[in-house]
């Protein structure tokens, strides 16, 4: 059994040694492919938090002052309910905010010991049954003279405006690198069948002398995954600039203020990073085992 | 050891069987050797064996086995009991002599020790004790036939398959070839080798079995080419 692991690797290491450039130009288009991908899926998550509080169609935000009455309370929902102005509302009582603001402040423990669920606001977030900002406008305007009401805030092109025009860009870039991976995909089983090619004989004095199927396939196999591996580990390693030295810059820019709140967690770029490995993994061994398939008659 | 029973092979490419309804019992330990013109049906009798090929109609048993029954991951280990040897030799020119041979035992993953003990043994057999370190350029025509058939033989195969394994030697190079393929045939290998040398034949008379055009037209025990 030693000896077969001891087997497999050499066979891949020279299988990958021997035609270098072409395993380089395999990984270099994987993580190329996959780095946009997990960029693009990066870029959702950190637009995604910057917007967290509009998403659905939430229009505004009615922030009721954190010690609220029951009747306050009462009468505010009453509102909300008898208006055929709202189509729905969701209520975010204090522990869910604190949540919230754990979430998005999980990197600054400093910030996060220093409030506690009591000082965050509760609010109501609020989809009206229009878009139209003016018709929004004066809908929401009518809780601010509330009792128990803090504030009113509304979404506001410049958030609808951001999400949009975040989502065509990072729909683009997930279609380009869908292309990319498909592109990867066939370089790989290129690759393994220029492989395959080049030992033809050697494999024909196999399948004559009795080494298994899966002992002729397994090398080539290997060689596609650590291409998709080694191209998924690069991409992780873009993601993880494009986090560390992009988006969390935005986060402590002061000059733009607009793209403060756009922030990547770590859990998040963990959670995306696995992702871009699980399809690297996938891409090598789809693109391996399909050459090996149809080039490799065993 | 070998038995054909109305073993018919049809090409979808050619007009006429390369096999027609081959009956043959071939027994343990046997030398038998085919003969006949090109075309006339030896190859695939060879391949058929070995599973290469696998029969229009008919059945062929391998060691009291259907070989038409195996399931294709079973093949391999058919094969691990069958060694074949070629006219081209089929040798891996990257590796050295020891090392090709070493490959055969490597590949269906006999271990190590068995490997360094095994291999000189075999190579000391074929007379090739000093060209371990060679690579198959180095060496004569006949020289490497005794690799592929070292190569051929270091697993201890129960049969031993030989299409035309002098066709590429000058006569007395082929008596040599002979002379080891009759060692290995003693210890009990059944070796049925196709051949077109009617030398070797009418010299050794051992079994031959003659096709013509994929029919078995002679079965003669200790014959001649024709």
């Amino acid at each position: 059994m030693a000896l077969k692991v001891s087997y497999m690797l050499r066979e891949t290491g020279i299988n990958l040694a021997r035609r270098l450039t072409l395993t380089i130009a395999a990984i270099l288009t994987i993580s190329i492919s996959l780095g946009l991908f997990g960029s693009s899926l990066l870029a959702r998550d950190s637009v995604a938090n910057a917007t967290s509080r509009w998403e659905g169609g939430i229009e505004f935000v009615v922030w009721m002052n954190p010690t609220v009455d029951a009747d306050q309370d009462a009468a505010i929902r009453r509102v909300l309910d008898e208006s055929a102005a709202i189509e729905s509302w969701t209520f975010v009582n204090q522990e869910e905010a604190y949540q919230e603001f754990l979430e998005l402040f999980d990197e600054s423990p400093e910030l996060r010991d220093s409030v506690v669920p009591e000082d965050l606001p509760p609010s109501f977030r609020v989809v009206p049954t229009t878009k139209d900002a003016d018709v929004v406008e004066e809908i929401g305007s009518q809780f601010e003279t509330l009792p128990g009401v803090r504030d009113v805030v509304f979404a506001g092109e410049v958030i609808r405006s951001i999400q949009e025009q975040a989502n065509k860009i990072s729909n683009f870039l997930l279609w380009v690198s869908i292309a990319l991976l498909i592109a990867s995909a066939l370089l790989i089983l290129n690759t393994i069948v220029v492989a395959i090619s080049a030992r033809r004989q050697e494999i024909e004095v196999m399948k004559l002398v009795g080494a298994s199927n899966w002992f002729i396939r397994l090398p080539f196999m290997l060689e596609g995954l650590i291409h998709g591996l080694v191209g998924a580990g690069i991409a992780v390693g873009l993601m993880y600039s494009l986090k560390r030295f992009v988006i969390d810059g935005f986060t402590k820019s002061q000059g733009l203020r607009l793209l403060e709140g756009l922030k990547v967690t770590n859990d998040e770029l963990i959670y995306r990073g696995l992702w871009v490995l699980g399809i690297g993994i996938a891409v090598g061994i789809l693109g391996s085992a399909f050459a090996v398939s149809t080039k490799l008659d065993v | 050891m070998i038995k054909l029973e109305n073993v018919t092979k049809n090409y979808k490419s050619a007009d006429s069987a390369a096999l027609r309804n081959a009956n043959i019992d071939i027994g343990k330990g046997e030398f038998v050797f085919l003969v006949g013109p090109s075309g006339s049906g030896k190859s695939t009798f060879i391949r058929l064996l070995n599973k290469e090929e696998n029969p229009s109609e008919g059945r062929i048993f391998v060691a009291g086995k259907d070989i038409g029954q195996l399931n294709s991951w079973k093949v391999p280990y058919l094969r691990r009991n069958i060694g074949c040897i070629f006219q081209d030799f089929k040798l891996l020119e990257k590796k050295t002599v020891a090392e090709n041979v070493a490959f055969a035992l490597e590949v269906i993953g006999r271990p190590k020790s068995v490997i360094t003990k095994q291999v000189p043994a075999i190579l000391e057999l074929v007379g090739l004790a000093d060209k371990v370190d060679s690579f198959p350029n180095q060496l004569s025509g006949g020289e490497q036939q005794r690799v592929s058939i070292a190569r051929a033989f270091v697993n201890r195969p129960l049969i031993l398959l030989a299409d035309e394994p002098t066709g590429n030697l000058d006569p007395a190079t082929s008596v040599g070839i002979m002379r080891l393929l009759d060692r290995i045939n003693r210890t009990g290998t059944t070796v049925v080798m196709a051949t077109h040398d009617r030398g070797i034949v009418d010299t050794m008379r051992r079994r031959v079995i003659e096709l013509d055009q994929g029919t078995i037209v002679r079965d003669q025990a200790q014959g001649v080419y024709e």
